[in-house]
């Protein structure tokens, strides 16, 4: 009978919370605001936190809580807090040998569910308690290889965490335990395929992308979250006779070796069943001799595609004929707004290439482009699509083509966020230049990201901006003092700030509607995005810089 | 001492073992080396074929493969496609993909019928093998990295009279310019020299900072930091001085190269090859 009632207050107390640790797909469906369930916060991929705690005037109490270090590989991780137990290690992969594990700096978007973060860099993953810092368990991947630059984070869904490995395997594990459920093979890491990107569950789909600087055929593949099946592939390019896009290609074998990588998370629209990603550029990176002289689609383009059986809908190329390894995969932000007078469902992104881009969701839409600086170059005009033309006098030359952006483009994988209490979309812009020298003149074209070197010559500008997606130009733009990037992403609160790395060693908050800088600590270089999230009434701020996470809260 | 038992005949036989041993360990060493990453994506290596086979493949593969798909495996458009990005031909571990291609067992490769003997298909697959080694980073064909053509497409007249009209108020041909094309051998490294207003080897000018807080003297310095909260600088004696600054705080940044960076959305690529064609003649 003790036993039994001890039980029964067991459950009461256990209940709830083992419930509340299931993420449904109702609450995937939640605006951003207590936690942080998917990799852009919601589905609009706003990054756009409703919490206000933390606001323009508090925000100068903010102070650090705890820091935490995470150590890669398979050993134990040190004690951390005031733990006497080492965090159980749990070792999967299908490597034979131990590999030292490179990249080993956290660029991913840590997620947040009752209380537990999932932590990554390639090959590991990390449960830390959100109060305190400590590590919960740790699992970590034995690798076959493949390319070691970064890893974007985890996905959850009910009581399951998923993530993707650089030997391309979608590895599902139990989110309390860190215990394996299953993996999948993505695609071959012998040919050439890594992977990056953080998996986007919408529903019962498990959606996951790949990169490859090989002229290779990318994918995104969406499995059962449940069972690890398989249940449709879409390619970027065209892979067969008579698919669609195939006349914007030379030839067949060109399309099949198009590239287009589908390496950063897209956004989800309910109403209309569609995911919106961007894709990578086409292959080979810089010469077209094999390519031809099309649009090369569906690369550097954003697509809707229906969730549930993989179809595109729509599609609109944000850089046609791309030669300059411009990637379109950034994040794209879904807005509900005014355009020119009428209400309008929207979809946003400032490319790699230097512009900024708005369409309809719905239909796929061209409604704006507009150039973000004069210094970009590679382009000259528009294209009757409204894209920007690009300038074949600006391909990589012999003699030396100066370029800007250099390749890593005016910004890379870094998400962007958006307040839509200011209407302002916030991203990074670097104005680099590089000269693109042309090194196999072969009219065949090389391979890959071959036949060419790059060299920097310097930028003459690093800034976070505030777009008004209204006129496509930037309201305000704040300097940064470093050459580079600002750090991994953006935040927006409601408490009417930005929160980004300044890329000279600092977290910093700025004021939404003009860029004043309000706040800042200095822990280094900040590589990913900040979050925030609620706990017991606390709101936290979140970033990494390089191995270790930094938490604050109001002081 | 434990070898003080052994006979001379014994330590003779250990000797010629150890000397037969050698090319084995080289070869073990060597294998271990490619078990290591591949350079192309680090993924593991594929075991290594004996070079007498990678030999007799490359010789049937020149006889019978390269009027289609070129001497470097990189193809001939619409005859034969290029065996290094082929997928078939990167997963391949020891033929099991690579083989029945050669053999023309796949749909629409009928023509590939031409090789019958097990061994000389097994020896063709093998050579492929051994050229995807040499696959760069990030897909790059073998040898990418050594081509290197001549830069050098401008003219130099036009150069020197770019040069005179734009450059000659800091610089001079005679002056901190002369014999700057003996100096940088590399017309590739004149031209981003000349651009960036410095190059690889040579220290890069120090930026400076002036801080003026009001109602204090201003502090000067090498610039060590600045960001929109703290301004770091090294000053005169050594030491080192951070001011926080507030919205009265004025802070000058002073660097050298700001002006040449300046000067990037102002050139042509004409003038740029120019410039460096009449640079590399100042010996």
């Amino acid at each position: 009978m003790k036993l039994r009632i001890f039980s029964f207050t067991a459950a009461l107390l256990l209940g709830p919370l083992s419930h509340a640790q299931s993420v449904t797909h109702e609450d995937l469906m939640r605006p951003l605001k207590d936690s942080w369930l998917t990799y852009n916060g919601d589905y609009t991929s706003k990054r756009y936190s409703s919490l206000t705690a933390v606001n323009r005037k508090t925000v100068k109490n903010l102070g650090l809580t705890w820091i935490a270090k995470m150590v890669p590989g398979n050993e134990p991780a040190p004690l951390t807090g005031y733990s006497r137990v080492n965090a159980p290690v749990i070792v999967g992969g299908e490597g034979t040998e131990q590999r030292s594990t490179r990249g080993g700096s956290i660029k991913g978007t840590f997620l947040e569910n009752n209380g537990v973060l999932y932590v990554t860099m390639p090959d590991n993953v990390w449960a830390v308690d959100a109060r305190s810092g400590e590590v919960l368990w740790h699992y970590f991947w034995k690798t076959r290889g493949g390319t070691h630059i970064g890893n974007r984070g985890v996905a959850l869904w009910h009581d399951y965490v998923f993530f993707e490995t650089p030997d391309n395997y979608l590895v599902s594990l139990e989110a309390k335990t860190g215990k394996e459920r299953w993996h999948r093979k993505i695609a071959n890491v012998e040919g050439g395929y890594f992977s990056t990107a953080a998996p986007t569950i919408i529903k019962n789909h498990v959606l996951a992308g790949v990169g490859n600087d090989i002229d290779a055929p990318m994918f995104l593949k969406s499995y059962d979250p449940e069972t690890g099946d398989l249940q449709w592939t879409w390619y970027v390019t065209p892979q067969n006779p008579g698919d669609p896009g195939l006349d914007t290609w030379k030839n067949l074998d060109a399309a099949r070796h198009g590239g287009g990588g589908t390496w950063v998370a897209g956004a989800y629209d309910p109403e209309t069943n569609l995911y919106i990603l961007g894709t990578g550029n086409p292959t080979p990176s810089w010469q077209t001799g094999l390519r031809g002289d099309g649009d090369n689609l569906y690369t550097c383009s954003l697509v809707g595609l229906d969730v549930d059986t993989g179809k595109m809908k729509w599609y609109y190329s944000t850089s046609p004929h791309d030669t300059h390894d411009y990637d379109s995969a950034q994040v794209p932000v879904l807005v509900d707004g005014t355009f020119k007078g009428h209400q309008r469902k929207l979809v946003m992104t400032a490319s790699r290439n230097g512009y900024f881009f708005v369409l309809d969701r719905v239909t796929g839409e061209h409604l704006l482009t507009s150039k973000l600086s004069d210094a970009t170059n590679w382009a000259e005009g528009y294209t009757e699509k409204g894209a920007p033309k690009t300038n074949p006098a600006k391909d990589a030359s012999i003699g030396g083509t100066l370029i800007s952006p250099a390749s890593g483009g005016t910004v890379n994988w870094q998400p962007p966020a958006f307040s839509p209490q200011t209407g302002l979309l916030y991203q990074y812009h670097v104005d680099s230049y590089s000269l693109a020298y042309l090194t196999d003149p072969d009219p065949r074209g090389a391979m890959g990201l071959g036949g060419k070197e790059e060299v920097g010559m310097g930028t003459t500008g690093s800034y976070v901006l505030g777009i008004d997606y209204k006129t496509g130009k930037p309201r305000w733009r704040r300097k940064l003092y470093g050459t580079g990037f600002g750090g991994g992403g953006l935040l927006a609160t409601a408490g009417g700030l930005v929160f980004t790395g300044d890329g000279s060693g600092s977290l910093v908050a700025y004021d939404a509607g003009n860029g004043n800088p309000l706040w800042s600590t200095r822990i280094g270089s900040v590589s990913n995005a900040p979050q925030t999230f609620e706990l017991d009434g606390h709101q936290y701020v979140i970033s990494a810089a390089g191995d270790t996470v930094y938490a604050f809260e109001l002081k | 001492m434990p070898e003080s038992n052994r006979s001379r005949s014994s330590s003779r036989r250990i000797a010629a073992a150890v000397l037969l041993l050698i090319p084995a360990v080289i070869t073990l060493y060597s294998v271990a080396q490619h078990i290591e990453t591949s350079k192309f994506n680090e993924a593991p290596m594929r075991p290594v074929d004996p070079p007498q086979v990678v030999a007799a493949g490359k010789a049937l593969y020149e006889k019978n493969c390269q009027s289609c798909h070129s001497a470097d495996l990189r193809g001939k458009e619409n005859i034969g496609p290029n065996i290094l990005r082929s997928q078939d031909a990167l997963v391949d571990m020891h033929g099991e993909s690579l083989e029945p291609i050669i053999r023309g067992e796949k749909a629409g490769l009928t023509n590939h019928r031409i090789l019958t003997e097990k061994d000389d298909v097994a020896a063709v697959a093998a050579y492929v093998r051994s050229i995807l080694t040499e696959i760069g980073s990030q897909g790059r064909p073998p040898g990418d990295s050594l081509r290197s053509p001549n830069i050098l497409v401008g003219d130099a007249a036009s150069g020197k009279q770019y040069f005179e009209a734009k450059c000659t108020r800091c610089h001079s041909a005679e002056g901190d310019m002369k014999g700057i094309g003996k100096k940088i051998s590399s017309p590739k490294t004149l031209q981003s020299a000349w651009i960036r207003g410095n190059h690889f080897g040579v220290p890069v000018p120090v930026i400076t900072a002036t801080v003026q807080e009001p109602g204090k003297p201003a502090v000067e310095g090498t610039a060590i930091h600045v960001d929109d909260f703290l301004v770091t600088v090294k000053l005169q004696d050594g030491t080192m001085q951070t001011i926080r600054r507030t919205p009265q705080t004025k802070v000058e940044v002073h660097d050298p190269l700001e002006a040449h960076r300046n000067l990037l959305p102002t050139y042509t690529d004409k003038d740029i090859h120019d410039v460096t064609a009449y640079l590399v003649t100042l010996k």
